[in-house]
């Protein structure tokens, strides 16, 4: 048998960092993409950083950065009685960062082919900085946006390195499908790791699908000319 | 007293002085050519860049003093029409006027807008991507007129328009700028364009001003050689169409009566410039024996001449100021000297027509009924 509670863990942590990343993403995106800034650079450093670390050094930092050690760790616990580490909250700061480049790069580039003039004639016309992001770059940008909602939800399913160390293992609360699937190879149980994991396969596969042709009749994939 | 916007423009390679008064309706003319900074003026004007140690002020309020001070684009209140109309594509054609504008009584000052600039008919359309050249021009008209901006500037506004849709709505846009009553700065570098629309010209060369005065005067007679290069070498002389039939204009220019060809929707009445090459005019000191085909033949004093390598300009005053080139064979033959009577010749192919409505006609009231004929014209857009 599959393991649903697992299952259902990996699909509502991958829905709520998708949400988190949107609603944080797109800001932090338009700036990144319209700044002339100096130090846009570094911030865009910064934001692609998990894609050369490897998972287990963010998870190192974000351990000690969220354990009991660390003031924010500490301030955690006072507040709500029980530890950031290890638990579901700590498992999606550690998800949120790990795949903020994935929420943000796709949307930044998206951004950067919005018309400048559409965003000038926005603010020439009175509007603020973020009614013009809402108004005007985000109805251009959506394919953009849309991918980015794909990557970061299929990216956060497929995590491993960083939730291990971050969330370890503990069912229900930190145990997501693809430590599932590695708890169950090391238990010599390869039947289960292999229903998990198509199941996984299947399910990736077509959420991908869905995403593209949805894309493509909108008019905003490759094959069709955008409608504008 | 007028109120008058100040700039001194400092940006890249531009260091133009500027002052702009905010007459209702008066239209200012920027030309020059490309790369003459004629579009950093007007991005600087409208707060879409920074002027590097300059000052930008409007009716006495800074907006840019080139350091710390800086007005956002969105707080100066002006109007900015873009070559391409720059519409939003995922708008109607009525959420893109109302889109600069408060909430309450949008849909009014919608409609109001769209009929200002004879695109009435538009308000129904969904899609902006179905409009053609000159209806997606005129819908850009409307989203920058609709907030009533303390400024309108439109930077190129006919150069992506096919011919005779240019022609059209050349015709059409001096007159809705004038009933607007809102200031205006126009960005061009077509002669014809800045004739026909500007009240006041300044001529920008290399990023400075060269030359500022009523627009006739600038391209009739430039101040120095550049200016004069850069404007033209036709003549820009104010004259009022008698009759126009078939494509064959007759006008009154000072005490003379010209026959020009021409493609503009002329009507006897309408105020043109009248618009020749020197070396159009030729010279005869006495009127020809029998019949000749060129058909405007006026009598002149010559008033002074300047000889140009091979070539010899001859200015004339024949009512209006006229100057003919020719060789400097042709003037020794003839004897050209100041004071000599003389017949300039022009033919009527030479002879280019640019409707131009004058100042005080237009100001008041702007609808006289030859006007509205052309204004309520359907396919405001002109050709798909």
């Amino acid at each position: 048998m599959l393991d649903w509670p697992s299952i259902a863990l990996s699909l509502q942590l991958a829905s709520v960092t998708t949400v988190v990343l949107l609603v944080a993403g797109i800001p932090l995106a338009a700036w990144l993409a319209f700044t002339h800034a100096r130090w846009a650079a570094g911030v865009e450093a910064v934001v692609a950083l998990p894609l050369v670390l490897p998972p287990t050094v963010l998870g190192y930092y974000l351990l000690v950065a969220l354990g009991n050690q660390s003031p924010l760790g500490r301030w955690w616990t006072e507040t709500t009685g029980s530890p950031l580490a290890f638990s579901f909250t700590g498992l999606l700061i550690a998800s949120i960062l790990y795949s903020l480049p994935f929420a943000v790069q796709p949307m930044m580039a998206s951004f950067a082919t919005v018309d400048r003039r559409q965003l000038e004639a926005s603010t020439v016309l009175g509007r603020r900085w973020l009614t013009t992001i809402l108004r005007i770059v985000l109805p251009a940008a959506r394919a953009g946006v849309a991918t980015a909602a794909v990557l970061t939800f299929a990216h956060t399913i497929g995590e491993f390195g960083v939730v291990l160390m971050v969330g370890g293992n503990i069912p229900g609360v930190t145990r997501t499908v693809s430590i599932d699937i590695y708890d169950d190879v090391q238990a010599f149980d390869y039947a289960a790791a292999g229903r998990t994991s198509l199941a996984l396969l299947a399910f990736s596969v077509i959420v991908l699908v869905c995403v593209y042709s949805l894309q493509r009749r909108s008019g905003f994939g490759p094959g069709r000319r955008w409608a504008l | 007293m007028t109120e008058h916007l100040q700039a001194l423009v400092r940006r890249h390679m531009v260091d133009a002085r500027l002052d702009i008064p905010l007459e209702p309706g008066h239209i200012t003319v920027l030309f020059g050519p490309s790369g003459s900074g004629k579009t950093t003026i007007l991005r600087c004007i409208a707060g879409l860049e920074r002027t590097e140690g300059g000052r930008i002020e409007c009716a006495g309020e800074l907006w840019d003093d080139g350091r710390r001070h800086f007005t956002r684009p969105r707080e100066r209140r002006v109007g900015l029409l873009f070559q391409d109309h720059a519409l939003f594509p995922h708008m109607s054609v009525a959420a893109n006027v109302a889109y600069g504008l408060p909430r309450q009584s949008r849909a009014a000052r919608v409609e109001r807008s769209l009929h200002a600039v004879h695109a009435g008919q538009l308000i129904e359309r969904r899609r902006v991507a179905e409009l053609s050249g000159g209806e997606a021009q005129r819908v850009a008209l409307a989203r920058a007129l609709a907030p009533r901006p303390r400024i309108l500037l439109l930077d190129e506004p006919l150069s992506a328009l096919d011919t005779p849709t240019r022609r059209e709505l050349r015709a059409d846009l001096r007159q809705i700028l004038r009933a607007e009553g809102i200031p205006s700065i126009v960005v061009t570098h077509d002669r014809a364009e800045a004739l026909a629309l500007g009240d006041t010209g300044v001529v920008l060369i290399d990023g400075q001003v060269r030359q500022t005065g009523a627009i006739a005067e600038v391209f009739d007679r430039p101040r120095d050689a550049d200016v004069a290069r850069v404007v033209g070498i036709e003549t820009a002389l104010p004259g009022r169409v008698v009759s126009c039939e078939g494509g064959i204009a007759r006008v009154a220019m000072g005490p003379h009566e010209i026959t020009a060809v021409t493609e503009e929707d002329l009507r006897a009445g309408d105020d043109v410039y009248v618009c020749v090459r020197s070396e159009d005019v030729s010279l005869e000191t006495a009127p020809s024996a029998g019949n000749s085909s060129p058909r405007n033949h006026i009598p002149a004093v010559v008033t002074d001449v300047t000889e140009e390598g091979p070539l010899v300009r001859v200015d004339l005053h024949a009512g209006v100021r006229l100057t003919s080139t020719i060789t400097r064979p042709s003037a020794a033959e003839l004897g050209i000297v100041p004071g000599l009577h003389v017949v300039a010749v022009v033919k009527s192919t030479a002879v280019h027509l640019i409707p131009h409505q004058p100042l005080d006609e237009a100001s008041q009231g702007a609808a006289t009924p030859s006007r509205t004929r052309r204004s309520a014209s359907p396919s405001a857009g002109g050709t798909a």
